[in-house]
């Protein structure tokens, strides 16, 4: 009986092993190619037979990162995308508390107003501002940029922030009330610091969401404010023959960002789940 | 003094009144238990002392302050939750000592008021743990420790027992119940529990739909339940419940003519009355002359350890007694039974209201 228990267990859990390998596979080679091309030489890249085996070369990143266009797309999505995550957060975190506790029909009306924002295509949203920016001229700068998407970030952050904080049990905040705190201190003391985890992954969340933004970048930037997205995928216009090797290098350089931060998105989703 | 007078208090949500001038006076030190089926407004009215519920019309006085539109944490109370409400991202130290940190002591006085309900509560193993590393009963423990640490006027209980299983649920009533011995702090529980309200209750009352249906002792409540609906609340099994028509002391029912000649009650005006008597009242054997007499067949018997509950079927009427289990009768076998006149409760069928002179 044991036995047989024992066996069943081991059968599922290899069999379960294998097809999870090859998912994972299936998903991460590409990346895993792309990692190995960006320390080849063109040579290598192109041979009729794909090479595991190769003398690695910093050349591609070194390219890359000699680029003044890069270093600016890089500052330029660093502060834009920082500042339009801070702000989200700022006053997204504390209006999704708020909507989470209006339980009336004006607030149901707000939160379906929130959803609806991200349900707009970018270009819908892109080409009035752009006329807007222009007639402003704030036309390519980090702060027209940061201001469009501080509206990503902040409907992203509302919507993702509101379950957050219905799922604080409301006697806590009662019990709260009760120890004599005002709704200030009960969201600073109790809401948030409870809400905390899932709140992080709001964040991330957003931060991901314009770090990869590509559209609207494209349409309200042309120099100045051009973000990695913009500046990476002009590496395909380089030339006749595509420089693959930088190609790679900048995707590897792109990805990275979002990669940490989604390694510790997924610590605290695991955590979330297994409690 | 930490007496609460609730005068004509109401709730209303919406369109839906869910209190209906609610009069209690609760005397200082007093221990009173709310008892009522679910959704008659316990918690609400709970609530509404607490001041998480606004109060809708009415007034509450707390040791002879107005207290109806005050702050909750101006009310001087101190509320337990039946989910324990502890504060999952602080130790039970920290829990405890969360609602002094705004009662400008200082650091040295909150830790001494925390080491002794800690000490009382024998909770010292624990402090340094969050809520989620503790057992059910450990964390309405704390929670007990977070309300007496403030040193209220007054306790508000809501249910705090009903997610205990049952060995630790009696565990839990004795200590509240030493508790207040005590501290003598002035209480209200609510519960749904019977054994709980008679057991831990200086006064109960009883809920309906809103209104306060009796207020009084456990005994009294027992003994004398004021209308057909607390009698047939309290009490396990529940009381028998024969309707009848009355002509003097003869009352015609379902198993005959009983004629009621020992008892003392205010003949009913419609005419139509409900007899009562509890299970236990009910015996095998005759007791006194006056007894009533009913025969009927044994069709059911369940063993309660010490006591056996039987129910009899007399004329198609099933009557339900509880013996000492040696004098059990089994199924399928006749027998009499002996109701005692004095045990008898009549019943006004149209208002429910209690006839009984005593
Ligand atoms: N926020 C609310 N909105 C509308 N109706 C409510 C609200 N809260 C409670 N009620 C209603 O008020 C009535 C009393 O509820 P309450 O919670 O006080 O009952 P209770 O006696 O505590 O019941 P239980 O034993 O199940 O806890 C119920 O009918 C309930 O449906
Ligand atoms: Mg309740």
């Amino acid at each position: 009986m044991g036995a047989q228990m024992a066996n069943r267990i081991t059968f599922g859990s290899i069999s379960a092993r294998v097809v999870l390998a090859c998912v994972v596979i299936f998903a991460v080679f590409p990346v895993v190619w792309t990692l190995l091309n960006s320390f080849k030489e063109v040579v290598d890249i192109v041979t009729p037979t794909p090479k595991l085996f190769f003398t690695p070369t910093l050349e591609n990143f070194r390219y890359v990162f000699e680029r003044p266009s890069v270093r600016l797309g890089l500052s330029n999505s660093g502060i834009i995308v920082f500042s339009a995550v801070a702000l989200g957060a700022l006053f997204g975190i504390p209006a999704a508390y708020a909507l989470a506790h209006m339980k009336s029909r004006v607030g149901d009306e707000i939160k379906f107003f929130v959803l609806s924002l991200r349900f707009l295509p970018p270009v819908a949203v892109a080409i009035p501002l752009m006329s807007i920016y222009l007639d402003l001229g704030l036309y390519d700068t980090r702060l027209s940029l940061t201001m469009t998407y501080v509206l990503l970030t902040l409907s992203t952050i509302i919507w993702l922030s509101i379950p957050a904080f219905e799922r604080v049990p409301q006697n806590i905040e009662e019990a709260a009330r009760l120890d004599g705190y005002g709704p200030y201190a009960i969201f600073f003391l109790v809401a948030l610091p409870v809400a905390g985890p899932s709140l992080f992954g709001a964040i991330i969340f957003s931060f991901i969401l314009v770090w990869n933004e590509f559209l609207i970048a494209l349409m309200l930037t042309t120099s100045e404010a051009k973000t990695l997205p913009i500046v990476a995928s002009e590496f395909t216009l380089l030339g006749r023959n595509v420089p693959w090797g930088i190609l790679n290098a900048s995707v590897i350089v792109l990805s990275i960002p979002p990669l940490i931060f989604l390694g510790v998105l997924s610590g605290f989703l695991n955590r979330m789940f297994k409690k | 003094m930490s007496n609460i007078t609730c005068k004509k208090l109401t709730k209303k949500y919406a369109d839906l009144q869910v209190v209906h001038g609610f009069d209690l006076e609760v005397k200082d030190e007093e221990f009173i238990v709310f008892l009522g089926p679910s959704g008659c407004g316990k918690s609400t009215i709970l609530r509404m002392l607490a001041g998480l519920e606004d109060i809708t019309t009415g007034t509450l006085e707390i040791g002879g302050r107005d207290v109806t539109t005050a702050e909750p944490g101006e009310r001087g109370v101190a509320m337990v939750f039946q989910n324990y409400a502890l504060y999952p991202h602080m130790t039970v130290r920290k829990n405890i000592a969360f609602g002094l940190r705004r009662s400008g002591l200082s650091a040295e006085e909150i830790d001494t008021k925390v080491n002794d309900v800690v000490q009382m509560l024998a909770l010292a193993p624990y402090l340094d743990r969050k809520p989620a590393q503790m057992s059910g009963g450990q964390q309405q423990r704390v929670a007990i420790a977070r309300a007496i640490v403030k040193t209220p006027e007054v306790f508000l209980f809501d249910e705090p027992l009903s997610n205990l299983d049952a060995k630790l649920r009696q565990q839990l009533r004795v200590e509240i119940a030493k508790l207040h011995k005590k501290l003598k702090t002035t209480t209200v529980f609510v519960t749904h529990d019977q054994l709980e309200a008679m057991t831990l209750a200086d006064r109960i009352v009883l809920m309906n739909a809103g209104n306060a249906e009796q207020i009084g002792t456990p005994q009294e409540i027992y003994t004398k339940p004021r209308t057909l609906f607390v009698a047939d609340f309290i009490g396990s099994p529940s009381m028998n419940f024969l309707p009848s028509t009355m002509e003097g002391p003869a009352a015609k029912t379902s198993v005959g003519i009983l004629t009621l000649d020992a008892m003392d009650f205010t003949p009913s005006t419609s005419g139509s009355a409900t007899l009562g008597i509890r299970p236990q009242n009910i015996s095998l054997v005759r007791q006194n002359d006056s007894d009533l007499v009913l025969n009927g067949t044994v069709v059911f018997t369940e063993y309660l350890g010490n006591e056996v509950m039987m129910v009899v079927d007399c004329a198609g009427t099933e009557i339900s007694i509880v013996v000492d289990a040696p004098n059990a009768v089994a199924e399928g076998i006749e027998t009499t039974l002996y109701l005692a006149q004095e045990f008898l409760h009549v019943f006004d069928s149209e208002s429910g209201l209690r006839l009984n002179n005593d």
